[in-house]
């Protein structure tokens, strides 16, 4: 019951959003047809999805979230996830791809750090010779490659 | 019928041979990795197509699509493990036949009659898709309006159990495409005053969010399964085997063409129901489940039909039947290849050579997967630890390559994220996925209308017309639905 409260939450509050920034744009412009059309049809999309969300209120069953039991996995993958994100721009994809790989195969596949580290440092130099090859421009950060 | 050699023989270049060589096998590996489906690896795949040349970009896409379904079934023959869900029915009766000792003769029919349909399936898009182009000549912005709304139906088919949860999930999908500057209004829609969502969210991240990402969090959830050894054996099937598996491979190819015209007719959905409609036929239903080779030759063959025929809407009407469809439309709109007659008149050698890439591509599959099967299995055994960081490296450079930009690979993750829970609530993702790909089509068409003069539509049969078929096409399909389930 607490997940469809939450759903019900989010639903409603970006179909109020959405109505919102629509009223916004057509009232704010209201002599542009364009301007109206373009807030009219978010209006629109948010009265549907509003009348779709009561729909649901009423007609469906409370969601069952499927529990399994890496649920906690999941969070630290995203973390690394995020940080490899974050340092990309700073480190350069090299050195982050490498620092990314290790700790998805050391913390969450348990090898060992040599092995890991090998994994780790033959995919971010392979793949980086890939993209140097296909010409995808990323960030180089600290090192001269790629 | 000069157009349609003639696109054969530049489907035969040097050139376009690689393309469609390399998207077989890259298809077909991505196929037997379990987690990645079809849609998957177009998604992940997508923006390194990118850097070719248009041709070259469909060509290799669609091969991917067809190499990842062969691998989905290899998997499924060989270890029970399905690539992706119209795999599920094949493993029903082809791991059976692995148990059995006779893996070589499942795989062998699986093949031959996916070479069927495939054929059979490109040559329907070669006689059938310049006359159904020309219709598009007739559209104007209700018809166009009518066409937006009738694909939109293809929601009652990838909802699954819900209709209401996969139109909310497609009313989201629409927002988010109306999400950055409104190019005719000259403002900015759901912006919040950044520069950044000025820009709006690129398709591609979006999709390798959602099916990349999100599928790696989702595997990682799962435990690794302990997959029973095999003995490949003899390849070919006896003579019995082989003519009954050619019989229920025809049957199913004449259900799937026409059941992949439809929108949200997914192949794993019409590989159900030619196996359910093949039991029910069978003066020996009992077999069915124990390693029936009509079984696997039914749900492959299906499969690979409804597959080929999504593309006829695509090309000829812009109608995406499915996710995959969707990312291949957004795959033209990439070089401004607009689908419709244009397509069959002034890009006529692009596309008559795609058409005559569909034929070789079937051959190359057929031809290389056969004697690289022991190959792939041995792929499909890959520890997860390693598989899951490369792909998701793999989804974070395809999208930060599309514009450069770091925006995107946040919007990868957060959209991957999204994808792993609303997949753990049990809500669908596909209607989103089509809905953002339709809705600028029809919010342009339905402003046009409004410009023009909403009592347009009251003078526009075939706006009507495409009204009833969306009434038929939704009860249709959440009849089928009730069937197979």
């Amino acid at each position: 019951m607490r997940i469809k409260t939450i759903e019900l939450v989010v639903l409603f509050t970006l179909a109020i959003v959405v109505i919102a920034d629509g009223i916004h744009l057509a009232g704010r412009y209201h002599a542009h047809l364009r301007a109206i059309e373009a807030g009219g049809y978010e209006i629109l999309l948010g009265t549907i999805l509003a009348v779709l969300t009561l729909l649901y209120l009423i007609r469906e069953p409370g969601a069952r979230w499927i529990h399994q039991e890496g649920g906690g996995l999941v969070a630290v993958a995203i973390g690394i996830l995020a940080a490899y994100a974050l340092l990309m721009p700073l480190l350069g994809y090299l050195l982050s791809t490498v620092l990314a790989a290790l700790a998805y195969v050391r913390i969450l596949g348990g090898y060992r750090w040599r092995s890991s580290l090998l994994f780790a440092v033959t995919l971010a130099v392979g793949s980086a010779w890939l993209w140097d090859r296909l010409v995808i421009i990323l960030p180089r950060g600290i090192l001269p490659w790629p | 019928m000069e157009a349609f050699f003639g696109g054969i023989l530049t489907a035969c270049t040097i050139e376009n041979l690689i393309f469609a060589l390399a998207g077989c096998l890259i298809g077909t590996l991505v196929g037997v990795l379990p987690g990645i489906g079809p849609v998957s690896s177009v998604a992940i795949l997508f923006p390194f197509t990118a850097y070719l040349p248009p041709t070259g970009m469909i060509i290799t896409l669609a091969a991917i699509y067809y190499g990842a379904m062969y691998g989905g079934s290899t998997t499924a023959i060989l270890m029970n493990v399905p690539g992706e869900i119209s795999a599920v029915v094949t493993a029903l009766d082809g791991y059976e036949m692995t148990k059995k000792g006779r893996p070589g003769p499942a795989l062998a029919v699986a093949a031959i009659v996916s070479f069927m349909a495939g054929i059979a399936g490109s040559t329907m898009i070669a006689v059938l898709g310049p006359s159904v182009a020309r219709l598009a000549l007739k559209f104007g912005p209700a018809e166009y309006l009518g066409l937006g709304l009738f694909s939109l139906t293809a929601i009652a088919g990838l909802s699954g159990r819900s209709l209401i949860r996969g139109a909310i999930v497609a009313v989201i999908g629409m927002i988010l495409v109306s999400v950055g500057y409104d190019d005719s209004a000259n403002f900015g829609r759901l912006t919040f005053g950044s520069d950044r969502l000025l820009e709006g969210f690129d398709i591609v991240p979006v999709m390798i969010g959602l099916f990349g990402v999100g599928e790696m969090l989702r595997v990682f959830e799962q435990k690794t399964d302990h997959f029973e050894k095999y003995r490949l054996g003899k390849l070919m099937p006896d003579r019995r085997e082989l003519g009954a598996g050619l019989a229920a491979g025809a049957r199913a190819t004449a259900i799937g063409l026409p059941l992949g015209l439809l929108p949200g007719m997914l192949p794993s959905v019409t590989s159900f129901l030619s196996y359910s409609f093949e039991k029910q036929r069978s003066k020996t239903p009992d077999r069915f489940g124990k390693g029936a080779i009509e079984g696997v030759a039914s749900a492959e063959a299906a499969n690979n039909a409804a597959a080929m025929s999504n593309l006829l809407p695509l090309l000829t009407l812009g109608i995406p039947t499915g996710p995959t469809m969707a990312l291949i439309l957004a795959a033209l709109t990439v070089y401004g290849l607009i689908p419709g007659p244009l397509l069959f008149t002034v890009h006529a050698k692009f596309t008559w050579t795609v058409i005559g890439s569909f034929f070789v591509a079937n051959v190359i599959l057929l031809v290389l997967n056969l004697p690289l099967v022991g190959l792939w299995a041995r792929l499909a055994t890959i520890p997860q630890p390693i598989l899951t960081p490369t792909v998701l490296i793999l989804c974070l450079v395809g999208s930060f390559s599309i514009r450069s930009s770091l925006f995107d690979v946040w919007v990868c993750i957060i959209f991957g994220l999204l994808g792993w829970a609303l997949s753990r609530a049990q809500w669908p993702l596909a209607p989103l996925v089509l809905a953002y790909v339709l809705g600028p089509l029809i919010e342009r068409s339905a402003r046009q209308v409004i410009e023009l003069s909403p009592m347009l539509l009251f003078h526009r049969p075939i706006f009507w017309g495409f009204m009833a078929m969306a009434a038929v096409s939704i009860w249709f399909t959440r009849r089928t639905w009730s069937a197979v389930k």
